[in-house]
């Protein structure tokens, strides 16, 4: 492996990268940039298609980068591209949180705002920080870590119809050999309640593709929910407020 | 907020078989000033021992024969298994409705204690005085008055992540705050409140439960009466069918902490949120 500084113009992102990011999170990420430089190298292969670094190639542009370190890995095929992508984003270590939190400790001025950690999904360091006296250890439940904010944040990017969802195939040529069309008819009537929606994409795709007509649909039924005038939002930070002010 | 706090913030605590009634035991404890009742089916051998533990006043019934008749029940069980709690949830319902109310509290009847989470003091405190539990359930219950959700309410306390204690989760396991108006129906046998949740998502709407409160239940599982003795007789696996007979591709039967539970992929059910601005 080489490891060498790239002409940015040179290189490109791999368009069948499986990761995106949120504009929140890819703020944090050109902050941790701007705060901490470029201390890693994008992976790439030979044609400058990036396999480990695609969100923060997107985050040097953005931020006037001309050059930019890369490492150069042989990578012919889909599969040894994706082994690649994989294993540069696999984080195989895990916060211990009580120690984490030992360490933060130490360091009361240390701004951690640009940074998250993953505990099954990610947290704010400020927000952990905050809650240092509370029993960490109180955790029972998965879903117990599954809040997050009201509103989804959209990512900007753009999906093909057929990624919105995934069909249930696997009865669908034993059906077809069926002589009766209404039997058929049906039966995949049936088959629809096995199929597999991807809220995240869909919700990416009213935002960013969908016509009016769509979207109108996409409301009907249910493919998104509107926060109609924010109703739902703004009386939750009301609620927050007040709880906040709660005088004992 | 009296007159509101009238129409949306009455607590019903639906129990069955268990006139200790631990939910009333705690209310009474901290004179809670609001109003509450129990509500138990016509069928419960120990009605006499509600009236004698609570007063006649307190005990609403309804006549259970009738509701599991209306009841979807998701088998064809019939009478060999116990009916679980949607007929009487069904049930509460439609006496809070007569009662010209818009909002109503459903508890289970083995809670032991309430606590708020003091921002002050960064800290959960058990409630000991009446009016604070009542003033948090009217914020909830306004919550969801203002935002016509059908399905708002708060946590038990081993759900509460601490860091996350002034967020929300969008199901609620255990106190809801019921619109009366906007109902989606309970359906089930066993894990009603799952297979609640999944409906109301399907209809296109949402609900939260709110982190800032919680409950300590008694262990359901070891206290007799209630659910227990379908626990007993055919244990979790039976519970978690419930879910996956109401939705297949998003539930599956997993081992997690020594014993059969219900995993579910909410991102396969639940529609994001969006902002207004995303509209047209």
């Amino acid at each position: 492996m080489d490891k060498l500084l790239w002409n940015i113009d040179k290189l490109h992102e791999w368009k069948k990268n499986p990761r995106t990011i949120s504009k929140e999170n890819f703020e944090r990420l050109k902050n941790q940039i701007k705060e901490l430089g470029e201390y890693k190298p994008l992976i790439i292969t030979k044609d400058g298609t990036v396999l480990g670094g695609n969100m923060r190639l997107k985050a040097y542009r953005e931020l006037g980068y001309k050059k930019v370190w890369v490492s150069i890995v042989e990578a012919e095929t889909d599969e040894e591209k994706l082994k690649y992508a994989l294993s540069d984003n696999d984080q195989l270590g895990e916060y211990q949180k009580d120690e984490l939190i030992k360490l933060i400790n130490n360091f009361p001025n240390l701004d951690l705002s640009n940074f998250t950690i993953n505990l099954e999904e990610s947290i704010s360091l400020n927000l952990l920080k905050e809650n240092l006296n509370i029993d960490l250890n109180n955790l029972r439940e998965e879903y117990s870590q599954k809040e997050g904010k009201i509103h989804y944040e959209p990512s900007d990017r753009r999906w093909k119809i057929e990624d919105l969802y995934e069909e249930f195939t696997e009865l669908n040529e034993e059906i077809e050999k069926l002589p009766n069309e209404k039997m058929k008819k049906f039966l995949k009537a049936r088959v629809y309640n096995f199929y597999i929606f991807h809220f995240d994409r869909i919700a990416d795709y009213y935002v960013n593709q969908a016509t009016p007509e769509e979207k109108k649909l996409f409301e009907k039924l249910a493919l998104v929910l509107l926060d109609k005038e924010n109703i739902i939002k703004n009386n939750f930070s009301l609620l927050i407020e007040e709880v906040k002010n709660f005088n004992e | 907020m009296s007159d509101l706090k009238e129409k949306i913030n009455t607590i019903y605590i639906i129990s069955k078989g268990r006139p200790q009634c631990y939910t009333a035991k705690i209310l009474k404890k901290i004179n809670y000033p609001g109003k509450w009742f129990i509500v138990v089916g016509n069928n419960d051998k120990t009605i006499n021992e509600y009236k004698k533990n609570w007063g006649e006043d307190k005990i609403i019934i309804f006549d259970w024969f009738n509701q599991i008749k209306k009841t979807k029940f998701l088998d064809n069980f019939f009478d060999k298994l116990p009916s679980g709690a949607s007929p009487v949830r069904n049930a509460t319902r439609d006496i809070s409705y007569s009662r010209g109310e818009l909002r109503h509290w459903q508890f289970d009847d083995d809670y032991i204690n309430f606590s708020f989470f003091s921002y002050k003091k960064k800290k959960f405190k058990t409630i000991k005085d009446g009016k604070i539990l009542e003033y948090f359930l009217f914020k909830i219950a306004e919550f969801g008055y203002k935002t016509n959700l059908p399905n708002v309410g708060f946590c038990l306390a081993h759900e509460t992540y601490p860091a996350k204690v002034l967020n929300f989760s969008k199901r609620i396991f255990n106190a809801h705050n019921l619109n009366n108006l906007n109902f989606v129906e309970w359906e089930g046998r066993l894990n009603d409140d799952l297979i609640n949740a999944i409906k109301v998502y399907k209809f296109g709407q949402c609900e939260f439960s709110f982190k800032f409160l919680n409950i300590k239940p008694f262990e359901t599982q070891k206290v007799e009466g209630g659910l227990t003795d379908i626990y007993k007789d055919y244990g979790t696996v039976l519970k978690t069918m419930y879910a996956i007979l109401y939705e297949p591709k998003a539930t599956k039967l997993v081992i997690k902490f020594g014993r059969y539970h219900h995993n579910t992929d909410w991102n396969l059910i639940t529609p994001k949120i969006l902002d207004y601005k995303y509209g047209l």
